[in-house]
């Protein structure tokens, strides 16, 4: 599927656009309160550079067509001023961009609530127990409830086979087993077939959140809010993979992330700390006073009333799940009625009463198995809020603190997910007692005793270099000068956790200036992919998602970081025989067009050279923003000449295609 | 109903041994005959396999009231059906005929009740847990088999030395020591046409002349890597004799295991997976769906042990589910999330042809939580005999870190 721009018009008003001062940015003549030290580079090596950590990295100018007079981004931050690029950098709103808007329009799910995203993609259990059943006890015909449950319809198919092997003779042939002839199916698909049946399942979310990332760390002209708005997911990461979190991340980056990436540091916090993504990844929707006495029962109704006063009911999703399969909704309401009685019912711990067949040893029948017990404290989202969130692992707190902490932020919870999860703040679970955090006392408060200490920790002087420090590592170096780190902290601490002013003072100091921070860092596997993307001027579709799969490859699935430590972004990370073999792959496969939904055509200026030898030059030149080395230089050019006899039937386009991809699988282009 | 083999100290050199660290002597001693060669294959059921119908406790009553539908008959002569009969009160599943002779054979053999000690029924959280070998600490950023590879230094160095057949490298063996994930031999170097040589010849020119002091060598080792694989001619590969791989990619991984193992290039630690044992619904009894994944199962491992032959001397093989299933079935003729479980472990130097650990019972006092075999192995004491005694590693306390992995502890499944 590719996406068409409107080229000409809009181009031209894009660059117009982008050079005209924007409300919030500086007026022209305003001094930026950024200054750029004198550290011996020059201004084209401090401007890659810049381009390099700020963002994604350069795009030459055949990357933006040219033609059209559009200017490389080099030829642009020179004419803005590098002090005046940062400062419109760090006010993303200034800034348009109409290209990735137009590429993503297509992405529905980005633009679903987790509400809709559960309704429209429901999860197998839940589809299984409405097949299985709601729709007997709603009076549905089976094969109604199976041919709205199109998903379910191969799960039927083995179902009633098994029935009918169970009678029959052992002996079988190993291709008739209905479980081996599904695994077949699903190996023989086509990759469009395997798309296609993601796309019409859970999996579709997924799949649109990361290939809407990909495509704005490649397209968008706010670099710097993509770079941050990484950083803080990361910082403050949940794993997509986990359970309700499938559905509860999209939400998770558009409105806790983003909108805080480059503002204050408390409001981020707060953000994080009460959204439904976060309470479910750190387990505190489960964290409640040990001793709270709290009845089942009255807990749903209590679920009931807060959806009633937001304008919906228990049962809504499931009306919803069938409306859209084309039920009838009055039959749907039907289920309703029955949906509110049962939240007078003795609690059961699954979707309806599941009872075990046959008796108990005592006679008795069986009851349901318990999967959730009383609840209790659960200091998962404290540890982790001190440890990795706010004042880092050396930052002074105790085991007791931990536990302190969690009982402040008893009673911060979800509705459930069947009802469309929203954060809820449940009294009954709260810890009542009087609390002392890192020295603080915090009389009972209910929900804002977390509140107290989201305030306490985001102003603690550990916070201000913990983050600094993380900050550092991702702008200048592994092991970046703790003068830096201290210069940065001491404004994080004076400006109550400006996100923008602690990154004007990183962009002023000498540290990220000094010719010891170029190419000091090795970039992730995004950041690898990305910058290739940019480099070569690819076009990447919206689908299929090469690029995406090509990332899974390379140990960086987006939003698949398991712990909650997020991906590393040291170099001991990534790279190692294993992960440097996979990045050349990519390369090579980039460059010869192999990646599915991505095109790269090498530069036309390029493929006019005369010499092996200018060839090199100019793409080298292009692709890393800088000369190549003499040694890198010849070394290319020797093996082209190599090669040449074997790309007779190519020319200079297989020649350009192959050093395309030598140098994008390079040791420079490697480093950032 | 009690197992065999409560563990007894052999020596009381071991009793003064304490918090995992095992005494120079005993050190030396083990690794006079461990460490030499020796292998590790771990196999992890993805999707908690249910033990309690692989390995069948048919002589407790209280099995067959938990599962009236799904239970395994008692073992009976001429029932294809029925469960293969191990010591008089416990069985296989008749689909695992493959190991029933390795049992035989004494080249198997079974710990029941054992796993994780962590009460999560999260897939997630669980097999997290198993992987980076700290059940209960989710901040854990390595895998226990890669501390296992950073503490212990191998014999001869070796790009090999700890790989995973699998698209990428799993917790269980991330890390800072190198592993590799190796998801098809075949697949491992560049794909094969005609410019395969003069791109291959083309990286290694660029980084050979490159002077980068952490891209260049790491560059130099992956050539070397992807130049040893080949030099082992996947493509030729033809099993031993006897070696009958099931068809699937089960069979097609254990295969590379064998391939790997056999063409000498260092491999010591080696990972694969298999998935799909998460049976809520229809799990079947001695036919159905557990049936089919455990004959896959059981032939692929089987078919990898006979294919190593002779090697099997120096390799143990262990496999490993997050957690168990529940006791009774649930009300769709399938099980849900439990607790403890059965695992395996086959080897040359496995005393085989035996049951060890100790079982709880399954009487509703004795089920952990009221609903699940309870656990009285833990998966470390496993594993701990296994690095300890066959592939030498001393610093266990590292390995399993917060975690008491005391020899006298291990259930002593190991020849001494």
């Amino acid at each position: 599927m590719k996406r068409r721009r409107f080229r000409s018009l809009l181009a031209v008003l894009l660059t117009a656009l982008l050079f005209l001062p924007a409300p919030g940015a500086l007026a022209a003549g305003e001094k930026s309160p950024i200054t750029i030290p004198d550290t011996g580079l020059t201004e084209e090596q401090k401007i890659v550079h810049l381009l390099n950590r700020l963002g994604y990295g350069p795009r030459p100018s055949y990357a933006l067509r040219a033609s059209e007079g559009r200017p490389s981004d080099i030829e642009r931050v020179k004419r803005m001023g590098i002090a005046a690029y940062i400062e419109q950098q760090l006010n993303p709103a200034t800034i348009p961009d109409e290209d990735v808007e137009q590429r993503l329009a297509g992405f529905k799910t980005l633009q679903m609530t987790p509400f809709q995203l559960l309704a429209a993609y429901p999860p197998p259990q839940l589809l299984r127990g409405i097949e299985q059943r709601l729709a007997p006890e709603m009076g549905m015909d089976p094969d109604a409830a199976g041919a709205m449950f199109p998903e379910l319809e191969r799960y039927r198919e083995l179902q009633q086979r098994r029935e009918q092997q169970a009678g029959e003779n052992a002996a079988k042939k190993e291709d008739e087993d209905p479980v081996r002839r599904e695994l077949r199916r699903q190996e023989q698909m086509t990759p469009e077939e395997r798309m296609q049946q993601a796309m019409a399942s859970p999996a579709r979310i997924v799949l649109e959140l990361s290939q809407a990332k990909l495509l704005r760390a490649v397209y968008s002209e706010r670099q710097l809010e993509e770079v941050m708005t990484d950083f803080w997911f990361n910082h403050f990461n949940v794993f997509i993979g986990k359970g309700a979190d499938r559905w509860l991340t999209t939400s998770y980056e558009q409105e806790a992330i983003r909108p805080h990436a480059l503002g204050k540091f408390r409001d981020l916090l707060g953000a994080t700390a009460s959204h439904p993504a976060m309470l479910f990844y750190l387990d505190n929707w489960l964290s409640a006073d040990p001793k709270a006495d709290y009845d089942e029962r009255a807990l749903r109704q209590r679920y009931a009333a807060t959806l009633r006063e937001q304008g919906t009911y228990p049962g809504a999703l499931l009306v919803e799940i069938f409306r859209q399969r084309g039920m009838d909704p009055i039959q749907a309401q039907r289920y309703i009625a029955r949906q509110l009685d049962r939240m007078n019912e003795p609690p059961n711990s699954r979707f309806a009463n599941r009872r075990p067949a046959g008796r108990a040893p005592d006679g008795q029948p069986r009851r349901p198995a318990q999967q959730q017990q009383r609840r209790g404290l659960n200091e998962n989202y404290a540890r982790e809020l001190l440890e990795l969130h706010t004042l880092g692992v050396d930052g002074g707190y105790t085991q007791q603190d931990i536990i302190e902490v969690a009982r402040c932020f008893t009673g911060w919870t979800l509705l459930p997910l069947q009802f469309g999860p929203r954060f809820l703040y449940v009294d009954q679970f709260h810890d009542r007692g009087a609390k002392r955090v890192l020295g603080q006392e915090i009389k009972n408060g209910g929900r804002q005793d977390g509140e107290r200490v989201l305030d306490l920790v985001a102003r603690h002087p550990a916070t201000a270099r913990f983050i600094s420090l993380k900050l550092a590592r991702r702008f200048v170096s592994d092991s970046p000068p703790a003068s830096l780190v201290d210069k940065m902290a001491k404004t994080f601490r004076e400006t109550d956790g400006d996100i923008r002013a602690v990154l004007r003072t990183l962009f002023s100091s000498e540290e990220f200036w000094s010719p010891a921070a170029v190419n000091a860092k090795v970039k992730t596997p995004l950041e690898f992919v990305a910058s290739a993307a940019r480099a070569t001027g690819a076009e990447v579709d919206d689908l299929p998602p090469g690029l995406v799969l090509a990332l899974r490859g390379l140990g960086q699935p987006l939003y698949s970081a398991q712990p909650p430590t997020g991906y590393k972004d040291t170099a001991d990370a990534w790279v190692s025989t294993g992960a440097l073999l996979n990045r050349m792959k990519v390369a090579m496969g980039l460059a010869a067009n192999r990646l599915p939904g991505v095109r790269v055509e090498p530069p036309a200026e390029a493929l006019r050279v005369e010499s092996t030898r200018q060839l090199v030059t100019q793409l080298g030149q292009q692709l890393l923003g800088q000369e190549l080395s003499e040694s890198t230089r010849a070394a290319l050019e020797a093996e082209l000449a190599k090669a040449t006899p074997a790309l007779e039937a190519g020319g200079r386009q297989a020649q350009a295609r192959l050093a395309l991809g030598w140098l994008l699988a390079s040791p420079e282009f490697q480093r950032r | 109903m009690r197992l065999t083999r409560r563990f007894f100290l052999k020596s009381s050199g071991i009793a003064l041994v304490g918090w995992g660290v095992v005494p120079r002597f005993l050190a030396r001693a083990a690794a006079a005959t461990a460490g030499k060669g020796k292998i590790l294959v771990v196999i992890f059921q993805r999707g908690a396999a249910d033990g309690l119908n692989i390995v069948v406790p048919h002589a407790e009553k209280t099995y067959y009231d938990l599962r009236p539908s799904i239970a395994i008959p008692r073992p009976k002569s001429g029932d294809a059906q029925a469960a293969l009969d191990l010591d008089g009160s416990f069985g296989f599943h008749p689909a695992l005929e493959a190991f029933k002779k390795l049992y035989d054979e004494k080249l198997l053999g079974v710990v029941h009740a054992a796993g994780s000690p962590d009460s999560t029924r999260s897939h997630f959280d669980a097999q997290d847990f198993m992987e980076t070998g700290t059940p209960g600490l989710k901040s854990t950023p390595d895998g226990w088999l890669n501390r296992y590879l950073l503490t212990t230094p191998a014999e001869k160095p070796s790009s090999f030395r700890g790989v995973s057949l699998t698209s990428q490298l799993p917790r269980i063996l991330q890390g800072p020591a190198p592993a590799l994930a190796i998801p098809g031999i075949q697949q491992f170097g560049f794909a094969p046409g005609p410019y395969k040589r003069i791109v291959e010849g083309g990286l290694e020119a660029l980084y050979g002349s490159s002077s980068d002091p952490l891209l260049a060598p790491t560059a130099g080792e992956t050539f070397e890597a992807v130049k040893l694989l080949e030099s082992v001619n996947p493509a030729q590969y033809s099993p031993a004799k006897g070696a009958d791989y099931p068809p699937g990619p089960f069979g097609q991984t254990m295969l590379q295991v064998a391939q790997l193992i056999k063409s000498n290039i260092g491999v010591e630690i080696v990972f694969a997976e298999t998935g799909g044992w998460d049976h809520h619904v229809n799990e079947g009894g001695a036919q159905g769906q557990l049936a089919t994944l455990l004959r896959q199962f059981s032939r692929g491992i089987t078919a990898l042990v006979r294919d190593l032959g002779d090697r099997m001397a120096d390799v143990v093989i262990v496999t490993l589910s997050e957690f168990g299933r529940t006791a009774s079935e649930n009300g769709n003729r399938g099980t849900d999330h439990g607790h403890a479980n059965a695992l395996f472990v086959l080897g040359g130097a496995v005393a085989g042809g035996q049951l060890y650990g100790r079982w709880p019972g399954l009487a509703r006092e004795q089920l952990f939580e009221g609903r699940d075999l309870a656990l009285t192995t833990d998966f470390r004491e496993v594993l701990g005999e296994v690095l300890v005694h066959h592939l030498g590693a001393t610093a266990l306390g590292n390995i399993f870190p917060g975690y008491d992995a005391r020899p006298e502890k291990f259930r002593r499944f190991l020849r001494a």
